[in-house]
């Protein structure tokens, strides 16, 4: 019996067999809604955005409108005047987004756990609480959003198991097994046909779910490589899966002895590994109080503002050279309120401080994490398709940086325009527009 | 003691048993010889309760099994073709486990004494029943029926699996029990044990009791000859 | 009865393969149990310590003006509770530190998920995990052939003809099954109690208590109706693939679509439009920050009749605190009216979620088991509100300060001094106590309750159709 031969018998096996059918229209119907799940989230960041940016668009046509009539700010807030550096930089309503790859629809990964817009500030920093995730119900974000990758990494090798369960053992069950022996001369291609068939068929699920998902947010539209990256590990995983299957059925010698082997196997690389490292790694780097970023917000910060101004001065030109031979400089009468409104550059600069200790403690969890890949699969190609749809942790740490950088830009415009005396006008308001933003 | 009257049974529209009649008294042995799936069985398993024949009916010591089974049943000793027992208990305690389900509490020295008769070695009484052979275990159901000091004993292929010598014991232990009054129905194919064991024979053929004969009428040979006629036809 | 029980325990303790797992089991459990409470006590210790540190810093304030003292604030971390290493709930994904300061109601932040890559999907390795995922498959796979190999064996005929009836044995073998989750439950619960005997409140027994019950019925639930389908069908194999299916769909699948569709049944806004609402509402209230503020001249001249004054400057006390806690005072009803909206939806969607325990009886075993060990968004909702409740007290304080601790209006170079900073309480967390809101979560031990009586309906019902040959 040749292998085609064995495929087409295989495929009267499963068109006879209810359970595994309706396994399979259960697992379209989940993937159809992970995809969907995938969709919305996509659909929402990006209207979320839209709507940001269409405020924010407003916002910066109301600053226009005082610099078009010559005033200095709101009326009810005399204090304001948009021709300095710092208020001008302050009303230039900057933001940065971090916008969902269409690959989105087919994980989520971590882009629950992080907040993808901020309003960038010369005060604020990329541990801001207006940096927290999106509001949504803890119980669902602890249990984890149905997404493509779910039903990918968990359900498909269910899927599969309820498929190959009974390959060899119900033969064996019913005892004609050695006659399939005598009959086919070796055991061996006829039980990798039987695999082969259910493979193929699952190979062909999958990449027909992922091009129905491509439809809903657009994916081959920019992200054709997102999409052959992620079918390609989709591919290896099922392969992963095929092989440790394959090898419970070749040892194997009854379907429930292979079916309590299969589900065990499951158990261990989906439970009980990932949630062995989890809390490993949670009781070797526990989670982070931020006491370092808190000290450099409030207690650093006190420090820094009781010191005499000479010695404020001092690591102010530290940090701008440029400053030394400014007008303002030059100036003893205007120099208290430049350092008063420079102030951002040095808590600036303490953050930024704090933030080394928060990362590399946060860097060192990852390098354990990534330490136990070798036996912890399925946790690597998460983290592999997290990767590919642009929601891996070092996605977002990619974006606060991106964010201090902005902030950085904000300090400098501000202290070297401040100190530059310069007077903003509706040109050099533009220019801040463009300039300080990516 | 063992009334059938009409009985009739089918199982998916195919008669299993048909207008099946029969009687066996107090202290006799009826044997009935059949081919695959002649009814033996499900005549059996009418009579056990497990079954409820079509139309018909079936009293066993004058008493209507679906009516009075669970009563019934406490009179009732039967050995399968098949004894499968807990594979991780010994002989000694599948016997008393199946001793206490029916509230009988024998001592240990009690219980050898039931596998011995039954001709169970003693030296194997202690050894997990995952390490019997087939005849051994067949042993131990024939010990789990003799225990249960029933009236009423039926056997399905009580022989299968046990050798010549055990099988021989059998027949003993099977003659004193319905000298002791014990009402006996045993189906097998074994002729010549049925032709040795019983006191009646009957011949089932697709559900029918087509032949009803004493052994002491006929010898091994012409009982073998007459049962390979009724098959035929 | 006792006897097929003595007997299916007599198999567990002679099959080797079952001695091994369940000596694995209880090695994995401790393991599991040891870690969680280890992993506990080291939380504790950091969120004490960084509580101290802040304290320290709050109590070292030489001199500081109350209204600066306001915008230094301070901060409050989530201590974790004793059951938390038991079932860890939500506090992976909730953060773990509160900004307490003048002005704002903050949310928590720094979620430790947010701290570094995806691990695990089912969290870490607490006994939850194992109680609610793992146990459930061992007893499926335990009692998936119960009845069925007796049957096949034609081993059920010789029990039912010994005397056993067809309930007693499938009853038997449902409850041989049950206990040994049972024992496992029990063993997990008793070892954390001798591991934390000190620190043991009624409170605590009381929920591990209910903890205990809830796991119980979910065993029994998942032992008795493998015993049915055992039961029911011929085959064990059938059986067993028919209880893995409703273990996963039950588990895995349904939980994740269910949490998915509550958000959708029952929206919350999202944060831009939470803030910018907050944001539109506050802003029609007194402006602290803004003595021109048109809507707090009204204020000005009640307060200046009150004390017979014609300007704000002759007056004994200082008004710039009265109106910043007026501006507070609006402030909190805007948080009230958001956050409270907030806290409606969430718990539409808790009971959304609760009442889908009728479908599946997993639902309700997670919502008991994170509820009675105190780590579900209710209980995180508790926790908020009292951090909240002491913000208001903590900044009315500095306000009053602010106003009538000797300064006068305008004076905002007056700084208190340490006696009133050391003075000032410091947050101190009171754990809910079950008794108080043990009525939110009748409805999942009801529904556990209800498919508790459920399979043993269906236990009498299935032996009754049970069919021996």
């Amino acid at each position: 019996m040749n292998w085609f031969t064995i495929c087409v018998y295989e495929w009267k096996h499963f068109a006879h067999s209810p359970f595994k059918i309706v396994a399979l229209v259960l697992f379209i119907v989940a993937g159809v809604y992970a995809l969907h799940n995938g969709a919305n989230l996509y659909n929402r960041q990006m209207s979320e955005i839209e709507s940001i940016n269409k405020k924010a668009e407003e916002d910066y046509q109301e600053t226009l409108v005082y610099y078009e009539k010559g005033q200095k700010g709101p009326e009810d807030r005399p204090w304001i005047d948009v021709t300095t550096p710092f208020w001008a930089v302050w009303y230039s309503p900057i933001y940065h987004f971090k916008s969902p790859s269409p690959a989105i629809v087919y994980n989520i990964g971590q882009a629950e756990q992080y907040g993808y817009y901020k309003r960038v500030t010369f005060q604020s920093s990329p541990y801001d609480t207006d940096m927290a995730e999106e509001i949504a119900n803890p119980e669902r974000l602890q249990s984890g959003t149905l997404d493509f990758s779910f039903v990918m990494l968990y359900l498909m090798p269910l899927l599969l198991l309820i498929w190959l369960y009974n390959i060899k053992g119900a033969e064996a069950d019913a005892g004609f097994l050695p006659l399939i022996y005598a009959q086919t001369g070796s055991k061996t291609p006829w039980l990798l046909a039987r695999v082969t068939f259910y493979s193929v068929l699952l190979l062909f699920v999958l990449f027909g779910l992922m091009v129905y998902g491509a439809l809903l947010t657009n994916v081959f539209k920019g992200s054709t490589d997102a999409f052959l990256q992620i079918f390609f590990m989709a591919s290896a995983y099922l392969f992963l899966w095929i092989f440790a299957f394959t090898f419970i059925l070749f040892r194997g010698k009854s379907s429930i002895g292979n079916t309590l082997k299969m589900v065990g196997t499951w158990l261990l690389f989906a439970f009980i590994i990932p949630a062995a490292v989890h809390q490993w790694v949670s009781l070797q780097h526990p989670a982070n109080l931020m006491t370092e970023f808190i000290d450099a917000q409030r207690d650093e910060r006190e420090q820094l503002f009781k010191q005499p101004d000479s010695v404020f001065q001092a690591r102010l030109n530290a940090l701008f050279p440029e400053i030394l031979n400014s007008p303002v400089a030059q100036d003893s009468t205007k120099m208290n309120l430049a350092m008063n409104r420079s102030g951002a550059a040095l808590t600036n600069d303490l953050n930024k401080k704090s933030f080394n200790t928060i990362e590399k403690s946060n860097s060192a969890k990852n390098d354990l994490i990534r330490s136990y890949n070798w036996f912890n699969p399925v946790t690597f190609f998460q983290n592999k398709l997290n990767a590919f749809s642009g929601t891996h942790y070092h996605d977002y740490q990619k974006y606060r940086k991106e964010i201090q950088s902005m902030i950085d830009l904000q300090v400098k415009a501000l202290v070297l325009d401040t100190w530059g005396a310069v007077k903003v006008d509706k040109e050099k308001y533009l220019n801040y527009k463009q300039n300080l933003t990516p | 003691m063992i009334n059938i009257q009409q009985a009739h049974k089918a199982f998916k529209g195919k008669p299993a048993v048909q207008n099946l009649t029969l009687q066996v008294e107090q202290g006799e042995i009826l044997g009935l010889l059949g081919a695959n799936g002649a009814g033996k069985s499900t005549t059996i398993n009418m009579l056990l309760g497990f079954l409820k024949p079509d139309s018909g009916t079936i009293s066993v010591l004058e008493k209507d099994i679906n009516q009075s089974s669970k009563e019934l049943r406490k009179h009732i000793g039967y050995i399968p073709e098949n004894v499968n027992l807990y594979p991780y208990l010994s002989g000694l305690e599948n016997l008393d486990y199946f001793c206490r389900l029916s509230g009988l509490k024998y001592t240990k020295s009690e219980l050898q004494e039931f596998l011995n008769i039954c001709g169970l070695p003693s030296e194997d009484h202690q050894q997990k029943v995952a390490e019997y052979s087939k005849g051994m275990r067949q042993k131990v159901g024939i010990a789990i029926a003799y225990a249960k000091k029933a009236k009423v004993y039926l056997l399905d292929e009580p022989a299968s699996g046990l050798d010549p010598r055990a099988s021989n014991e059998l027949s003993v232990l099977l003659k004193k029990l319905a000298s002791e009054g014990a009402t006996i129905l045993m189906a097998s194919h074994d002729i010549f044990r049925v032709r040795e064991v019983c006191h009646r024979i009957g011949i089932l053929r697709k559900g029918e009791l087509v032949k009803e004969l004493r052994s002491e009428e006929v010898s091994a040979n012409e009982l073998e000859k007459i049962y390979l006629e009724y098959i035929q036809n | 009865m006792w006897q097929i029980i003595k007997n299916e325990w007599l198999y567990l303790r002679r099959t080797r393969m079952l001695v091994g797992l369940s000596i694995g089991f209880v090695m994995v459990f401790l393991f599991s149990i040891i870690l969680g409470n280890y992993q506990n006590q080291k939380e504790l210790k950091a969120s004490e310590t960084a509580k101290k540190h802040l304290r320290e810093q709050w109590e070292s304030i030489e001199a500081m003006n109350p209204h600066s003292a306001a915008h230094y604030g301070t901060y409050v971390f989530k201590p974790s509770n004793l059951l938390s290493s038991l079932d860890e709930g939500v506090s992976s994904v909730t953060g773990n530190m509160l900004r307490v300061e003048g002005h704002v109601q903050n949310e928590m932040v720094h979620s430790e998920a947010s701290q570094m890559q995806a691990i695990s999907r089912f969290g870490k390795l607490k006994s939850s995990l194992l109680l609610k995922f793992i146990v459930p498959l061992l007893l499926i796979f335990l009692a998936f052939n119960a009845v069925s190999s007796e049957k096949q064996s034609g081993r059920l005929k010789l029990l039912v003809l010994q005397g056993a009836s067809p309930i007693r044995i499938v009853l038997a073998k449902t409850v041989a099954v049950w206990l040994y989750g049972v024992l496992l439950l029990a063993l997990v619960v008793a070892t954390y109690s001798l591991l934390n005997i000190q620190n043991l409140s009624g409170d605590t027994l009381f929920r591990s208590l209910m903890v205990f019950v809830s796991y119980a019925l979910y065993y029994f639930i998942i032992t008795g109706l493998t015993v049915f389908f055992s039961a029911r069908w011929q085959n064990s194999t059938v059986a067993l693939t028919s209880m893995l299916g409703i273990w996963m769909f039950w588990s895995v699948f349904l939980p994740s679509v269910l949490l998915s569709s509550v958000e959708k049944w029952h929206p919350l806004p999202s944060r831009n439009e939470f803030k910018a609402a907050m944001r539109e509402d506050r802003s029609k209230g007194i402006d602290g920050h803004n003595p021109a503020d048109e809507r707090g001249k009204e204020l000005e001249k009640e307060v200046m009749a009150e004390y017979g004054v014609d300007s704000l400057y002759k007056l004994p006390i200082n008004y710039d605190g009265i109106r910043m806690q007026a501006d507070e005072e609006y402030g909190n009803q805007v948080w009230d009216k958001h956050f409270g909206n907030m806290r409606t939806v969430f718990t539409q969607q808790k009971q959304s979620m609760q009442i889908a325990g009728l479908f599946n009886p997993f639902i309700s075993l997670q919502n008991a088991s994170m509820g009675f060990a105190a780590t579900d968004n209710m209980h995180h909702q508790e926790f908020l509100l009292q951090v909240e409740t002491y913000r208001r007290e903590f900044i009315k304080i500095l306000n009053d300060k602010h106003a009538y601790g000797g300064s006068k209006t305008g004076d905002w170079g007056w700084k208190a001094n340490n006696e009133f900073y050391k003075s000032v309480p410091d947050f101190d967390y009171q754990p809910t106590a079950l008794g108080a809101i043990f009525h939110h979560y009748l409805l999942d031990v009801g529904l556990l309750l209800l498919w508790f009586i459920l399979t043993l309906s269906l236990l009498f019902y299935g032996t009754r159709k049970m069919q021996l040959v």
